[in-house]
């Protein structure tokens, strides 16, 4: 009988390069070793990409998540070499207005009067409009009239507690102001108009009417469109 | 600009108290102008401003009353080039922050949600 042929292990794995639950010699034929490496997968629940070994999916990422799809994906952007188709369009959101109703008399020379201090922020107008999540809100505000003195008044647009605009001063001159703004809301939200006054020995604002005649001198109107 | 009031809400939209709604504190004198963009950590506010295109000027005549009397006329271009310097000098472009605060008398914006 001759003597057994003495073989070498000459591996050089190690247990981090071989799955976990399967075994291997590397060196030592009296030492048995056991892969590290875990199984893992990628699922749709979320976008983690974890180390480890994957079985894979012949099917593709869409297979594992089918939301992963041209028309869910924004027109022209390419995520994993499927290029987007979806385009967003807009449809009516909300619509809403309010006037305020003064009327002329003698002592204010047949104009709806409103009084103002410096530093009076006197809402003229206001709306509540509920705004969807994804909306984008227009709001116009309208004053016909004047100020009493120059360069003391200026009219403000408010959207959601924000002022979004203001006028010039208001002329001494009847006019037909109109202020205009925009603003992304969302939910229930208070746009008004107003007036503010930046002099020391106030003013007033002058809505322009006839005697005894209710007129609507002081308007807001607000628009919205949102994405679907 | 800096921005005065407090912020009610951020998520998912920024919504101001409408009893001290976030606004820029100063006068800028006789332009108007547009919010483009609210940063709220920043305490900042990114206007367009436009110069009014009437101005108010007086006559030189008395009412009977004694008062004098005001006409309204175009805003000329020199006069609108003067109205944007002097509100562009009200920016953060020409002062500081503590220092518009300071001239406007007017509290820092109240932001709870500020991030620390």
């Amino acid at each position: 009988m001759g003597e057994a042929a003495e073989v070498i292990l000459t591996g050089d794995a190690v247990v981090g390069e071989v799955i976990d639950g399967k075994f291997f010699y590397k060196d030592d034929a009296e030492v048995k070793l056991e892969g590290t490496i875990p199984t893992v997968a990628i699922v749709a629940a979320n976008d983690n990409y974890p180390a480890g070994y994957h079985v894979g999916n012949v099917g593709g990422l869409d297979a594992i998540d089918t939301d992963l799809a041209s028309g869910n994906i924004k027109k022209d952007v390419v995520i994993f070499g499927k290029t987007g188709t979806l385009k967003n369009s807009l449809a009516e959101d909300t619509l809403a207005d309010a006037s305020t109703a003064t009327t002329g008399n003698t002592s204010s020379g047949y104009y709806g009067f409103v009084n103002i201090s410096l530093d009076d922020d006197i809402t003229l107008a206001t709306v509540t409009p509920t705004f969807d999540a994804s909306s984008l809100a227009v709001a116009i505000g309208f004053a016909a009239g004047l100020a009493g003195v120059a360069d003391r008044i200026k009219l403000r647009l408010y959207m959601g507690g924000v002022q979004v605009t203001e006028s010039g001063y208001v002329s001494n001159s009847y006019a037909n102001n109109i202020i205009s703004g925009t603003r992304a809301l969302s939910g229930a939200q208070v746009c008004h108009l107003t007036m503010y006054c930046y002099h020391a020995l106030g003013s007033h604002l002058k809505g322009y009417t006839t005697l005894n005649t209710t007129v609507l001198p002081w308007s807001i109107g607000v628009g919205s469109v949102k994405l679907v | 600009m800096p921005i005065t009031g407090t912020v009610k809400q951020v998520e998912p939209c920024i919504i101001g108290d409408p009893n001290d709604p976030i606004c820029i504190p100063l006068d800028l004198g006789n332009v108007s102008w547009t919010l483009i963009s609210l940063d709220i950590e920043n305490e900042e506010m990114e206007i367009e401003v436009t110069a009014s295109e009437k101005t108010d000027y007086d006559t030189g005549e008395k009412d009977v009353e004694g008062k004098p009397i005001w006409a309204c006329r175009p805003t000329t271009t020199e006069e609108k080039e003067t109205l944007l310097e002097h509100a562009r000098n009200y920016s953060l472009e020409r002062m500081s922050k503590e220092a518009l605060y300071a001239l406007s008398k007017s509290p820092r914006l109240k932001n709870p949600f500020k991030k620390k």
